[in-house]
């Protein structure tokens, strides 16, 4: 049913309610008149008699007929009755009709009759023989009806459903968001556009999210068979080094983290039209977890500074001072990827001339601070106000990136985390991005500090020599002067067992045993597990985020130091 | 303003001659053992032209009475002259003098009616003596006049009241002497044209006269005008009632001055009146010009007070004051008034004047 129709309908209702009223209130009335009938026919004709009693006394008198005459013809046709005058002398009548049922008024002049005046009215009316009045008064009605139907409907046409109907074409046309809805269209049509507006670009963003979330998944799922061929082949590559090993083992890694990550939020954004935030934060909850946050950094800073090597004029500047045993209340895998997020932005901001990003990690009792700043292109303050938000992005423009996903990402997952990201911007300065997240305790399984004494025996296991040369220099000074430690290094499994034989139980021994070996069976778990010297060693390995090393280190009561932080852990001579 | 004061008076006036029928008797008392009795249908009007005529005489203790209507009026009268009271001065309304001229004849009373000029008053001839001629004198002069028009052998639309008894006689004295062919639109008191008379509308004429009270004709004029019925070549004609005041026309004048010619024959000459010692008292007292028949009412006025100061300390006889109105010639503010033994009438000039110069100088 149109507006039209339902209009029409309501008013014949009305109508036919208001016709009822009318036609009772009639019936009520013509009931009363014909009961008080007598009484106001009695009523009229003496005010009649009364109204023209001067006029006929004087002509009554004078007895001039004619114009007496006159008079009773203009009293009966404006008084609409019959009116009869008698004297002594004449009759004069505007009927034929019988007079004897009239109202009689007598004239006198106080002393002597000088007539009499018959008055009767015409017809007697009421309702049903009123048919004219009754007629005008249903004639009346349409007309109001019809002029009520053409007013009613030309308002809610104008001001409703025309509206509404350019509305419902300008969606259909996708013309929506330049939509002007007329002026007289009243307040609620203004907002219901205003609403729907608003309602219509949210689904384009869901749609273009979904978008975004089908390709994701699928560059996940793509990027996953390659990446597990490569992992398979880093394990049977013997002729690299260590520390081009760990890199490669660590970029691998991150990749398929990110693959994961990636196929994870690609499934749910899949399933669900949910805000993209509440996307993103979910999936991070679930996965929330403490963050040895230097060696995270300190991988990060690697890949990006190879990622940047083409870039002559380009580097990256890290300082992570007094920041030794950093963890934060955030998932390893967030914290690495809002950090490589928001590097990557700062590696976008430089043209060809280049320039530079620092990285600066601080702490406090409370948080600790990583502040990335470059010394880019910067960006307007209309962009500043509007980051945050899909689709916003600055100087991306000829890049593959440039959906406005990693700012969002990066202060959602910081957030979420109870932390804060800041961004300061001036245009062709530079960018500042400080991220402050609240500090969680140094586990008991971490590493902080390398606790020996005087004559402490230090057995070093790795079959990197690029590690023995590390411990060498770092225990150098404590070798000459102020006591008397020996290291003794090993690569051979075979040869440190068999040098360790038999110090189980001796005091003042630091075992540092690397977890992975290249062609040998065991690993530096097993060895601690199997020398039963636990208590004295500590698991220096790359492998530091690998839940199972951590979960068996806490079992054995193992010590773990990431192989990167080698050379910044403190020595604590006893 | 004055304009607005006079229609508005004549207004009020008209309408208590049509509805209220309102009337007035005035007595005064020149000495202690003579009295002069005045009546008045308008009562304000003659009131007020009495109070100008008597403010600087010796005729004091005077009394005025009004009547409510006919009835009452017949009896007040009835009472006065019983009561001693020879002379009346007053009765505008022929209704009024047929009325009470019967009682006059009665009680041997003399009427000095100020505008009465149906020719029925004939037969009180010695107790009733008018300050204007005659119906038929005066429709005879109009039918002349217009009869003298040369346009007799056209149409004439006369428009009269039947259900009023001056307007009636007038129409039907001057289609009994008019030679040209009149076609009558009749009016009810209202103002309203009959209907059955209203296709005579569908035909031109040359002339339309109208033969009823100022007021009446107003509403007939606007309704013509509105009816688009009025047209430049048109003569416009107002008598019978018209002689005495057309104040309240000067309202209508635009419509009035649609007519190539309007006419009206009066009983006096603008120019002679609103130049008048009256006039100006009138007008300084009561702060608004007089109307025409103010003028007659205070001529009536200073004739009764004159023939009165001439019978003083005599015994008044009704033959006294009839041998002093017949035998004097008077010099009223409305014009030169005589009167005869054989009739009612005065003898006084007409005058066919031009009704929209003279609404011009009414204004």
């Amino acid at each position: 049913m149109n507006l039209r129709k339902l209009i029409l309908k309501f008013l014949i209702a009305f109508s036919l309610i208001s016709a009822s009223i009318l036609f009772f209130s009639l019936l009520a009335i013509n009931t009363y008149t014909i009961k008080n009938r007598e009484n106001l026919e009695s009523l009229y004709l003496e005010s009649t008699f009364e109204i023209y009693k001067n006029d006929l006394v004087g002509l009554m008198l004078i007895e001039d007929k004619e114009t007496l005459s006159s008079l009773l013809q203009e009293i009966s046709q404006k008084r609409l009755v019959d009116i009869t005058v008698s004297t002594e002398a004449f009759m004069l009548s505007t009927t034929d009709k019988n007079i004897l049922d009239s109202s009689i008024f007598t004239v006198s002049n106080g002393t002597s009759k000088i007539g009499d005046v018959f008055l009767k009215l015409k017809e007697r009316r009421n309702l049903f023989n009123s048919s004219k009045e009754i007629f005008f008064l249903i004639f009346l009605q349409i007309i109001v009806f019809l002029i009520g139907y053409y007013f009613v409907t030309n308002q809610f046409q104008t001001k409703i459903a025309k509206p509404i109907v350019m509305l419902t074409n300008a969606k259909f046309n996708d013309n929506l968001n330049s939509f002007n809805m007329p002026d007289d269209a009243i307040e609620e049509v203004h907002k219901l556009a205003t609403s729907i507006q608003n309602l219509y670009k949210e689904i384009v963003e869901n749609e273009k999210n979904k978008t975004i979330a089908l390709i994701t998944r699928q560059v996940a799922h793509d990027i996953r068979s390659p990446l597990s061929a490569l992992a398979m082949i880093l394990s049977t590559l013997n002729e690299i080094s260590e520390d081009k090993r760990i890199l490669i083992r660590s970029a691998v890694q991150r990749i398929n983290d990110i693959a994961n990550d990636l196929l994870s939020k690609g499934k749910t954004a899949q399933n669900s039209d949910a805000d993209i935030n509440i996307f993103y934060t979910r999936n991070s909850n679930q996965n929330s977890d403490d963050c040895m946050l230097i060696p995270t950094i300190d991988a990060l800073i690697s890949e990006k500074r190879i990622q940047i090597r083409d870039k002559i004029n380009l580097e990256i500047e890290y300082d992570s001072q007094k920041c030794f045993d950093a963890f934060i209340k955030i998932n390893t895998k967030d914290i690495s990827r809002v950090l490589s997020n928001l590097i990557n932005n700062s590696i976008e901001s430089f043209d060809e001339k280049g320039g530079k990003i620092s990285v600066t990690v601080q702490q406090d009792d409370l948080s600790t601070l990583v502040i990335i700043k470059d010394n880019g292109k910067g960006m307007p303050r209309e962009i500043l106000e509007k980051l945050g938000k899909l689709s916003i992005s600055y100087g991306k423009q000829n890049s593959e990136s440039g959906s406005g996903l990693g700012f969002m990402h990066a202060k959602n997952i910081i957030e979420k985390n109870n932390g804060v990201l800041k961004i300061h911007s001036t245009l062709n300065k530079g960018t500042e991005v400080k991220i402050i997240i609240p500090k969680s305790q140094t586990p008991d399984w971490f590493a902080n500090s390398l606790n020996i004494t005087k004559k402490c025996k230090i057995f070093c296991l790795d079959d990197d020599y690029s590690i023995h040369q590390v411990w060498k220099r770092k225990f150098e000074f404590y070798t000459n002067k102020f006591a008397n430690i020996k290291i003794f290094n090993y690569t051979s499994i075979k040869e440190f067992k068999e040098s360790v034989a038999g110090l189980q139980n001796q005091k003042d021994i630091l075992y540092l045993i690397d977890q992975e070996y290249i062609d040998q069976n065991e690993n530096g778990l097993q060895i601690i597990e199997d020398l039963q010297i636990a208590d004295k060693s500590i698991l220096v390995t790359s492998r530091f985020d690998d839940d199972e090393i951590v979960a068996k280190c806490i079992k054995l009561g193992v010590k773990l130091l990431p192989k990167s932080m080698s050379g910044s852990i403190p020595i604590i001579l006893k | 303003m004055s304009f607005i004061k006079n229609i508005s008076l004549s207004l009020i006036t008209f309408i208590s001659v049509v509805k209220v029928s309102a009337s007035s008797a005035l007595c005064l008392t020149p000495n202690s053992h003579v009295k002069m009795f005045a009546s008045s249908f308008r009562s304000g009007i003659l009131e007020r032209a009495q109070n100008i005529a008597l403010d600087k005489t010796n005729f004091k203790n005077s009394e005025s009475i009004h009547a409510e209507n006919d009835l009452d009026l017949i009896n007040k009268i009835t009472h006065s002259f019983e009561s001693g009271c020879k002379i009346l001065v007053g009765l505008y309304t022929s209704k009024e003098c047929l009325l009470i001229g019967p009682i006059a004849k009665k009680n041997n009373a003399i009427i000095i009616s100020p505008t009465c000029g149906h020719p029925d008053i004939e037969q009180f001839n010695g107790n009733i003596f008018t300050l204007v001629p005659s119906l038929e004198t005066y429709m005879n002069f109009v039918s002349k006049a217009l009869s003298d028009e040369d346009k007799k052998d056209k149409d004439m639309l006369v428009i009269f009241q039947p259900s009023d008894l001056f307007s009636n006689k007038s129409y039907l004295l001057f289609k009994s002497k008019y030679m040209g062919n009149i076609k009558s639109l009749r009016l009810n008191s209202d103002g309203d044209f009959y209907k059955e008379d209203l296709n005579l509308l569908a035909q031109k004429y040359t002339t339309i006269h109208i033969l009823t009270y100022p007021i009446v004709a107003a509403k007939a004029l606007t309704e013509l005008n509105n009816k688009k019925f009025i047209s430049k070549d048109m003569t416009l004609i107002g008598s019978s009632s018209w002689a005495f005041d057309t104040t309240v026309l000067s309202k209508y004048i635009d419509i009035v001055k649609i007519f190539n010619r309007s006419l009206v024959p009066t009983l006096m000459k603008q120019e002679t009146l609103t130049s008048s010692d009256f006039y100006k008292e009138y007008s300084k007292k009561y702060n608004e010009p007089p109307l025409g028949i103010h003028f007659m009412g205070f001529d009536a006025v200073n004739i009764s007070k004159e023939c009165l100061v001439k019978t003083i300390n005599k015994k008044i006889d009704h033959t006294l004051i009839k041998k002093c109105l017949i035998e004097n010639k008077f010099n009223g503010v409305s014009g030169k008034l005589n009167f005869n033994n054989k009739t009612p009438f005065v003898s006084r000039e007409i005058y066919l004047t031009n009704l929209t110069k003279m609404l011009q100088m009414q204004d």
